[in-house]
C-alpha cells in the first residue's frame, strides 16, 4: 500500500543524518538561487543537476526536490521586495506583496507567502497521496477541447482580477494573447509578426516580459521627478506576524489549494493557470475587491497556496501516465534520465517505493523551506533599506542579466527594455498590466488547442459543447460574462 | 458617461488612441506575415491567422470605443490645456527614465564590445553617480562612492552568473 | 554603519573573484576554460540529455569544466546560430538534429548549414509507427488494413511541419500506400499525452519517448523504420521485415562553427568521440533509447550532407521549402 511504503521512506529519510543535511543544503541552494533575480527555478535546477551525478536516484531527486521547491519561494522574496517576479506565480504575489513591502510591512509579506505556500504544498500533497487515483482520471480526461475551454476560463477570470474597469483588462488581456502569438505559430511553420528577422521569430519569452513589465516600470515610474519627490525608506517594521492574521484566512488558504491541485494535475496548464483562476476567483469572491493590488493579505495567500498546490497536481500526470505535466516536471524528469531511470508506467507500477521517495521528498522540502525559509526573512528584509540610488541601479541590472540568462540570448534584453517602456507608459495612463502577462501565457494555450479540436471536429465548433468538461466551463464562462449585464439591466429596470 | 479609466477623460482618450495604434502596427506586422505565409491550413484548421485577427478586431474597436468616450469627456469638461511652465516641468522630469532607457539599450552592445564586466561597472557607477547627484548635488564624494558600489555590481555578476552559473555572457 | 558593511561584502566578494582568474591564466593549453555545449531546446528533453551525458563524460576526459546552455526559440534556430556565430576557438559546440536541416529549407533567416563544423556523429534516431494499445491492432498488416478502410479513422499525432515525426508521418504512409490524418502537436511530450489520453490513435515518433510505454504494453510499436531491428525493442520488426521499402530517422551529432583551428578541433574529435564510446554515455544512451552510431568529424560531414539530400525533396513536396532557398 502507498501510504504504509510512505510512511517507511518517511521514517527511513528522518533517521539519517545525511538525508536530512542534504535537504537543507538543498533547500539554501534553493532559496538563495532563487532570490536572486533573474534566475528560476527551472534554471536552478538546470546548475545543479551536475551535481546530483554521483548521487543514487532517490538522493538526486530529494536533492531536486528541496532545491525546486524553495527556489519558488525564493522567487517571492524578490517579487515582494523588489517588484521583480520570475515566475508566472510570483506575478501575483508581487500584485500586493510589492506595496506591503513599501509599506513597511516586508516581512509580513515574506511570512504570508512563506505559510500560504507550506500550507498549500502540504494540502496538494495530502490530495496527491490519497486522490492520485481520482486526479489522475479527472486529468486523463482533458484532451484539445477541454484545454481550449480551460485557457479560455482562465483568460475570462483575468478581467476580474484587476481593478478597475472589466473592459479595459480584457483589452490588455488580449494585447497579451496577440503577444503570444509572435514567432513560429506550433502547429504550422507560419511565422507571425516576425518581419522575417531572428530576433522576433524568437517569439517573446515570458521571463523577460515580466521583468520588463513589473521590476524596469516601475524604477521608470519612480525616475520621473526623482530628485523632487522625498525619499522615505519603508521601516522593517515586525517581522513575525500574528498569528490570528493566519488563521483567520483558512479559507483562502483552502480555496487555493485545491483549485491550484485541481488545475496542476491537467498536463501542460499548470501553475500559471493554476495562480490566475485562484487569484481572481478570490477577489471576485472578496467582500472588499477594491483592497486587492493595494498590499492586501488575502491576494498573496490565495496565489502562493495555489502555486505551491499544484506543484502536487503537476506531478499526477508524470506518476499516473509517465510524461511531464510542465516544464518543472520535464526538467525532474530529465534529472531521472541522468540517472538511468525512464519514468513511465513500469516504472511506478515495479517501484511503489519510487513514488514514496518522491512524495517523502515534496513534504520534507516545504518543511524545510519553512524552517530555512523564516530565519532567512530578518535577513532578506534588510534588502528595503538600500537606498534608491542604489536599488534602481542594481535592479536595472539583474534585469538585464536575467533577461539574457533565461535563454541565453541577447535580444530577450531588447524585450525586456521594450516592456519596461510599455509596464512605464501603462501605468502612466492607469492601465493595468498584469492581464498582458496572462494573456502571453493563456493565449498560445488556447489557440492551439482551438484550432486543434477544430481540426479533429473537421471544424464544427459543436466539439466543445458536445463535451461535458469543456460545456461546463464555457457555460460558466458565458455566465461570469453576462452577470455585470444582467446586474446592469437589473439597475436599469428598477430605476423604471 | 464616465470615463472607464480613473474616471479622467484625458486618460482614457489615450488609453483608445494607444490601442488603436497598437491595433493598427499589429495588423501592419500580421499582414506582412500573411504574405510570406504560402501553406494551406488542414481541414477545420481556421488557420494561424484566425485568433490573432480576432483579437485585434477586439482592440481596434475597444480602442475606437474608449477613444470615443474620451474625446466626448474631453468636450464636456471643456479642453484646458496645460500651462507651459508646468509642461516643460513634466518634461524635464521625464529625462531621467529617458536617458535610463537609453543607456539599457546601450547595454547589449556594450556587454558584446567592453565584456560584462566593463559594461556593468560603467552603467552602474554612471547611473548610480546621476541619481546621487540628483539628491545632494555634484561632490567628488560621490563620484567616488559610485564607482566603488559599480564595481561592487560588477563583481557580483562576475562571480554569480559568469563564474558559478557560467552564463555564456561576454567576458 | 550599513555603508561600511556593504563596502566590507564587496572587498570580500572581489577577492572571491579573482581566485579563479589566476587559475585561468595558469596554462596556455587547450582546453584552458570551461567548454560550453549549446542544447537548442529546454532542459529536460532528449537533445538536453544527450548535451548533459556527453558534457559529464567530456569534463573528465578532458580535464575542464563543461557546461550546457540551453539557447532555445524559434524552432531550433536561435540555438543554432548562437553556435555558428561563437569564437571558433574550441569552446562552444553544440547538439544538432534534423530540426537544423528543416529549417535551413523552411525559414529564409535560418542559419545555413555551410556554418556549422560537425565533429561527431552520436546516434541515429530510426522513425516508427506506434499505435495505442487500446485500439486492439497489434500488427502493421491491421493497420494498413484499417487505414485502407477508413484513412481517417486513425489519426496520428506529430510535430508541426519541419520536426523529425512531421517527416516520418510524410514518409511512412507513402510506403505503407495509405494516407493519413496528421494532428500538430508541439513536441514529443505532449503528443506521448495524445496517444495515452486517446486524442490520437497512432504517432510516428522516435523510440525514446515512447520506449518505456511499450515496455509496459500501453502502446505498440508496429514497426520500425530502420535496416536492423532496434536494440531495446528486439520483437519489434523493421519495415523492411514487413515488405515495405523504408528507412528513414533523425540523427544527433555535435558541431562546433566553421575555423577551429586544426589542432584544437583534433583534440576536440577525439575528446567527444571517447566520450560518445565512454561505458557510462553507452549504458544511460541505450537505456533511454538511443541507436548509438559514433563517427568522426569526416563521416559525420558526409551524413548531414546525405541526411540534406533527403529532406529537400521531402519538404519540397509538402510544398514547405521557402521561394528563395528553391534549388533549381
Amino acid at each position: 500500500m502507498l501510504l504504509t511504503s510512505f510512511i517507511d521512506v518517511l521514517l527511513g529519510y528522518l533517521s539519517s543524518p545525511l538525508m536530512l543535511g542534504l535537504v537543507v543544503l538543498g533547500t539554501v541552494l534553493g532559496l538563495v538561487l532563487g532570490a536572486i533575480p533573474g534566475i528560476s527555478s527551472t534554471m536552478a535546477l538546470a546548475i545543479l543537476m551536475p551535481v546530483t551525478f554521483t548521487m543514487e536516484p532517490g538522493v538526486a531527486m530529494l536533492f531536486l526536490i528541496s532545491v525546486f521547491m524553495s527556489s519558488v519561494y525564493g522567487g517571492s522574496i524578490s517579487a515582494i521586495l523588489m517588484k521583480l517576479p520570475g515566475t508566472p506565480a510570483s506575478i501575483f504575489t508581487q500584485i500586493d506583496g510589492y506595496p506591503m513591502a513599501q509599506q513597511g510591512r516586508a516581512g509580513h509579506a515574506l511570512n504570508f507567502a512563506l505559510v500560504s505556500s507550506t500550507i498549500g504544498g502540504m494540502i496538494g500533497l495530502a490530495m496527491l497521496v490519497l486522490l492520485a487515483p481520482v486526479l489522475a482520471e479527472f486529468a486523463t480526461n482533458f484532451r484539445s477541447p477541454e484545454f481550449a475551454a480551460v485557457a479560455l476560463f482562465g483568460i475570462v477570470m483575468l478581467s476580474f482580477s484587476s481593478n478597475g474597469s472589466t473592459l479595459v483588462a480584457s483589452v490588455v488581456g488580449f494585447i497579451g494573447v496577440i503577444l503570444g502569438m509572435v514567432g513560429f505559430d506550433a502547429l504550422t511553420d507560419a511565422q507571425r509578426m516576425t518581419l522575417n528577422t531572428p530576433m522576433l521569430q524568437s517569439g517573446l519569452n515570458l521571463v523577460p516580459m515580466i521583468i520588463g513589465l513589473f521590476g524596469l516600470g516601475e524604477i521608470l515610474q519612480n525616475l520621473v521627478g526623482f530628485a523632487q519627490t522625498p525619499k522615505v525608506r519603508p521601516q522593517i517594521g515586525k517581522v513575525m506576524l500574528p498569528l490570528n492574521e493566519l488563521t483567520s484566512r483558512w479559507k483562502v488558504m483552502l480555496r487555493g489549494s485545491v483549485i491550484g491541485t485541481f488545475i496542476g494535475a491537467i498536463p501542460a496548464a499548470g501553475s500559471a493557470v493554476a495562480v490566475s483562476i485562484a487569484y481572481a476567483q478570490e477577489r471576485r469572491l472578496s467582500k472588499t475587491p477594491e483592497k486587492f493590488g493595494t498590499g492586501h493579505a488575502d491576494g498573496i495567500v490565495a496565489p502562493e497556496a495555489a502555486n505551491s498546490a499544484s506543484v502536487g497536481g503537476s506531478l499526477i500526470p508524470l506518476i499516473a501516465l509517465g510524461v511531464p505535466g510542465d516544464t518543472i516536471t520535464a526538467v525532474l524528469m530529465g534529472a531521472l534520465m541522468l540517472h538511468g531511470l525512464t519514468p513511465g508506467p513500469l516504472l511506478f507500477a515495479n517501484n511503489p517505493t519510487f513514488v514514496a521517495w518522491i512524495y517523502v521528498s515534496v513534504l520534507l522540502a516545504l518543511i524545510a523551506t519553512l524552517v530555512v525559509g523564516l530565519g532567512m526573512i530578518r535577513a532578506a528584509v534588510l534588502v528595503t533599506r538600500i537606498p534608491p540610488q542604489l536599488m534602481y541601479v542594481f535592479i536595472a541590472v539583474f534585469c538585464v542579466i536575467g533577461a539574457f540568462a533565461i535563454r541565453n540570448d541577447m535580444n530577450d534584453v531588447y524585450v525586456m527594455i521594450a516592456f519596461g517602456v510599455v509596464g512605464f507608459v501603462f501605468s502612466r495612463l492607469s492601465l493595468p498590466v498584469t492581464p498582458m502577462a496572462f494573456g502571453l501565457i493563456l493565449g498560445p494555450i488556447l489557440e492551439e488547442n482551438l484550432r486543434r479540436s477544430l481540426m479533429i471536429s473537421r471544424g464544427s465548433w459543436s466539439i466543445f459543447l458536445e463535451r461535458p468538461i469543456s460545456a461546463v466551463l464555457i457555460l460558466i464562462c458565458v455566465f461570469l460574462i453576462s452577470i455585470p449585464l444582467l446586474k446592469w439591466s437589473w439597475v436599469k429596470l428598477r430605476a423604471l | 458617461m464616465t470615463p472607464p479609466i480613473d474616471g479622467s477623460a484625458r486618460k482614457t482618450f489615450a488609453a483608445g488612441l494607444l490601442f488603436l495604434f497598437l491595433a493598427g502596427g499589429g495588423y501592419l506586422l500580421l499582414t506582412d506575415s500573411q504574405g510570406m505565409y504560402s501553406n494551406t491550413p488542414m481541414r477545420g484548421d481556421p488557420g494561424p491567422f484566425f485568433l490573432s485577427s480576432l483579437c485585434l478586431g477586439c482592440l481596434a474597436v475597444a480602442g475606437g470605443i474608449l477613444s470615443l468616450i474620451g474625446l466626448l469627456g474631453l468636450r464636456g469638461q471643456g479642453a484646458s490645456f496645460v500651462p507651459t511652465h508646468q509642461f516643460i516641468e513634466g518634461v524635464r522630469s521625464w529625462g531621467l527614465p529617458i536617458g535610463f532607457v537609453v543607456s539599457l539599450l546601450a547595454m547589449p552592445t556594450a556587454i558584446e564590445g567592453l565584456g560584462t564586466m566593463l559594461a556593468v561597472v560603467l552603467f552602474s557607477s554612471i547611473w548610480i553617480y546621476v541619481l546621487l547627484s540628483n539628491l545632494r548635488g555634484h561632490a567628488v564624494r560621490h563620484a567616488i562612492e559610485a564607482l566603488i558600489f559599480g564595481a561592487g555590481a560588477a563583481l557580483f555578476i562576475q562571480l554569480i552568473f559568469v563564474r558559478l552559473l557560467t552564463l555564456p555572457l561576454p567576458v | 554603519m550599513k555603508k561600511r558593511n556593504l563596502f566590507t561584502s564587496a572587498l570580500c566578494l572581489a577577492t572571491f573573484a579573482a581566485l579563479p582568474f589566476q587559475a585561468a591564466f595558469a596554462d596556455d593549453a587547450y582546453p584552458n576554460k570551461p567548454i560550453h555545449v549549446t542544447v537548442v531546446w529546454p532542459a529536460g528533453g532528449g537533445h538536453d540529455l544527450v548535451g548533459r551525458l556527453i558534457g559529464h563524460e567530456l569534463s573528465t576526459i578532458m580535464d575542464t569544466a563543461v557546461v550546457v546552455d540551453n539557447v532555445t526559440g524559434a524552432g531550433g534556430s536561435t540555438g543554432i546560430r548562437h553556435i555558428a556565430k561563437a569564437d571558433p576557438d574550441g569552446y562552444t559546440i553544440g547538439v544538432m538534429g534534423l530540426h537544423a536541416v528543416s529549417q535551413s529549407f523552411m525559414n529564409t533567416s535560418a542559419p545555413q548549414l555551410d556554418g556549422l563544423d560537425p565533429l561527431a556523429y552520436v546516434s541515429d534516431e530510426p522513425g516508427a509507427l506506434q499505435i495505442a494499445a487500446d485500439t486492439g491492432i497489434d500488427t502493421l498488416e491491421a493497420y494498413v488494413a484499417a487505414m485502407k478502410e477508413d484513412p481517417m479513422g486513425l489519426m496520428n499525432g506529430n510535430d508541426p511541419q519541419g520536426g523529425n515525426s512531421f517527416v516520418f508521418a510524410e514518409v511512412i504512409p507513402q510506403a505503407l500506400g495509405t494516407d493519413m490524418m496528421r494532428l500538430p502537436y508541439p513536441g514529443h511530450a505532449p503528443t506521448v499525452t495524445a496517444l495515452l489520453t486517446g486524442e490520437v490513435q497512432t504517432a510516428t515518433l522516435p523510440i525514446p519517448p515512447i520506449l518505456e510505454h511499450a515496455l509496459a504494453g500501453t502502446i505498440n510499436v508496429l514497426g520500425v523504420a530502420s535496416e536492423t531491428r532496434h536494440p531495446q525493442l528486439p520483437d519489434v520488426p523493421t519495415f523492411k521485415e514487413q515488405g515495405y521499402d523504408v528507412v528513414v530517422n533523425d540523427f544527433v551529432m555535435l558541431v562546433g562553427p566553421v575555423g577551429i583551428p586544426t589542432d584544437i578541433r583534433a583534440k576536440l574529435e577525439a575528446g567527444l568521440l571517447a566520450a560518445v564510446n565512454s561505458e557510462g554515455f553507452v549504458a544511460a544512451a541505450k537505456k533511454s533509447g538511443m541507436v548509438l552510431r559514433p563517427l568522426g568529424a569526416t563521416d559525420a560531414a558526409a551524413e548531414l550532407a546525405m541526411q540534406q539530400e533527403l529532406v529537400y525533396p521531402l519538404l519540397e513536396n509538402a510544398g514547405l521549402v521557402a521561394p528563395e532557398l528553391k534549388r533549381d
